[in-house]
């Protein structure tokens, strides 16, 4: 689904973010990216999105090399995206129904099947008695429980997730991951980039790690799996 | 399973051109005009300014535009009623002018005659001259006969056989001088002209004014939604999606203004239409039409208004939205 074919990107000034990347997801895989800050995590991230290019190699999404998409065609790439965001990147002059909806209003779906859509996202979330509160008025754990189902409820095929549990404490950062976890059962793909390496490694999942720029190592790293759903 | 990929066929066809999407893009659109409508109503007194600026933009031309479509009006008439005044010669008897008078009143080309004695006319210089004072150090009278010729209504609009009229009178036994007062109607037609023109370039100035007013708020709009643009151009929004409430919110500032440009047009007609009635019947000439909005200068301001909301927010949107990207 995923493939990065020897990638580096260099950002103006000469600062190097990846260096020579080559890895491949599978379609219905869930993989950590883990690494210090700094490693090129978000960088990976953003290449996959198309807010970035790579200075060197391909980036190919289903086939596709990403390179090519053209100002035209990347809104419809994201649309086939999911992304949770660190800072939630929730809009506050609307509700958390609003919020939540807004990636079926872009690809204008009809409103029936939007509220349906959301509901059904929120109620995933455990949110669904919030729909009509403004998100200002959440924690932080609900507020990117808000943003995960913005990101899930179009339905898309890759889930990103930057830092989801960047300012949440264990437990809450344990039930965003299980949410995660969740959604790739039913067939989604589901990259996370986090530092939050313990709680990765419970879950006996791939880990790709970064270092500065490169990858230091990618594969399976069992642990003892107790908190693991 | 089976569910999802069901849903993913519905996706795949909301996609594709047809009557329910052609319904879903109509109704996006109302939507949009409507959520652009109400952030506008939600900052009242920053609409206010913007419409009230293009308000006067837009009034300003229009109202130069009725000054000019009124004088033309009113020269027509002024220009059908002049008459040709016959000067005779000093100490002509008052049977000789009547008898001129009576031998031209059967003429066609001439509708009425109407004989003005020195006396008379010396009563008529007092009055409106004021200059009454200036006459009493006369010994006698200095005005000669007239007789004010009224040309027929068919000569009206024929300025060569209103001449024609004009040379045969002149040519009058005993008659000094016969005088059809055309260059005061000269000067006023031009002045007429001059304010249409003007009308038309204080119009295309104000026009690019209201572009530019219009353009520099929806970059003021552009940055207040900063955020949000780049959160709808994450999860997919397009352009076009974004650029959407954006040029309706134009279309509002446009289309109000228009509206409340009529609304200041109506009012300053209605203040002015007494004294102006007044001013034209001192020149012999009423004037039916009072400056005043109809319905359909109305309706041309608002669409005007609309259009030039549009291309503002258009301009604006091309130059500020695509900077805006995520990162």
């Amino acid at each position: 689904m995923i493939k990065f074919d020897n990638v580096s990107k260099r950002y103006p000034g000469g600062y190097d973010a990846l260096k020579r990347i080559s890895l491949e997801m599978s379609g219905g895989e869930m993989a950590f990216l883990t690494g210090h800050s700094g490693a090129g995590k978000s960088t990976l991230l953003k290449l996959i999105m198309a807010m970035e290019y790579s200075s060197q190699g391909q980036v190919l999404y289903q086939g596709k090399n990403l390179a090519r998409l053209g100002r035209q065609g990347i809104p419809y790439h994201r649309r086939r995206i999911g992304v949770v965001f660190q800072n939630h990147s929730l809009l506050f002059d609307r509700s958390v129904f609003d919020n939540v909806a807004l990636p079926l209003t872009i690809s204008g779906a009809d409103s029936k099947e939007t509220a349906r859509r959301v509901r059904a996202a929120l109620d995933k979330v455990g949110l669904i008695h919030r729909e009509t509160h403004n998100p200002i008025v959440l924690s932080g754990g609900e507020q990117q429980r808000v943003g995960i189902a913005r990101a899930v409820v179009h339905k898309p095929d890759l889930l990103l997730a930057d830092e989801p549990t960047g300012n949440l404490d264990l437990e809450l950062s344990a039930e965003i991951m299980n949410l995660f976890r969740e959604f790739n059962s039913v067939g989604v793909t589901v990259l996370v980039a986090t530092h939050d390496i313990p709680l990765v490694q419970e879950f006996g999942l791939r880990e790709i790690v970064l270092s500065e720029g490169r990858i230091a190592s990618d594969g399976t790293l069992q642990r003892q799996p107790e908190l693991a759903p | 399973m089976n569910r999802r990929v069901s849903e993913k066929r519905r996706f795949v066809r909301l996609a594709e051109f047809s009557p329910l999407r052609l319904l879903v893009w109509v109704r996006n659109h109302f939507k949009v005009a409507r959520s652009s409508l109400s952030r506008l109503i939600a900052e009242p007194l920053q609409t206010g300014l913007t419409i009230c600026v293009i308000a006067i933009a837009l009034a300003l031309p229009t109202l130069l535009l009725q000054l000019a479509a009124l004088g033309g009006s009113a020269l027509s008439q002024i220009g059908d009623t002049s008459d040709i005044n016959v000067y005779f010669e000093l100490g002509v008897a008052s049977e000789s002018v009547e008898g001129f008078a009576e031998s031209w009143q059967s003429d066609n080309r001439v509708s009425s005659i109407e004989i003005i004695s020195p006396d008379e006319g010396l009563q008529e210089f007092e009055d409106f001259s004021g200059l009454g004072s200036i006459l009493s150090d006369f010994e006698e009278n200095p005005l000669p006969y007239v007789a004010r010729v009224l040309p027929a209504s068919h000569l009206s609009g024929r300025p060569a056989e209103l001449r024609l009229l004009l040379q045969a009178l002149d040519a009058g036994e005993q008659v000094e001088t016969a005088v059809l007062d055309l260059i005061w109607l000269d000067r006023l037609n031009s002045i007429v002209s001059f304010v249409d023109r003007l009308s038309y370039g204080v119009g295309f100035l104000l026009a690019i004014g209201i572009l530019l007013i219009l353009g520099n708020t929806v970059r003021l709009t552009i940055e207040n939604r900063r955020e949000e643009i780049v959160v709808i151009k994450l999860v997919g929004g397009t352009d076009r999606f974004v650029r959407r409430p954006l040029i309706y919110a134009g279309f509002w500032y446009g289309f109000l203004g228009g509206l409340a440009a009529a609304i200041l047009v109506a009012l300053v007609g209605l203040l002015l239409s007494f004294p102006l009635q007044r001013l034209l019947l001192s020149y012999q000439s009423s004037v039916a039409v009072l400056p005043g909005i109809s319905l359909g200068a109305l309706l041309k301001l608002a669409v005007i208004g609309a259009g030039l909301g549009c291309a503002g927010a258009w301009l604006s949107v091309l130059q500020h939205l695509r900077k805006i990207e995520p990162r």
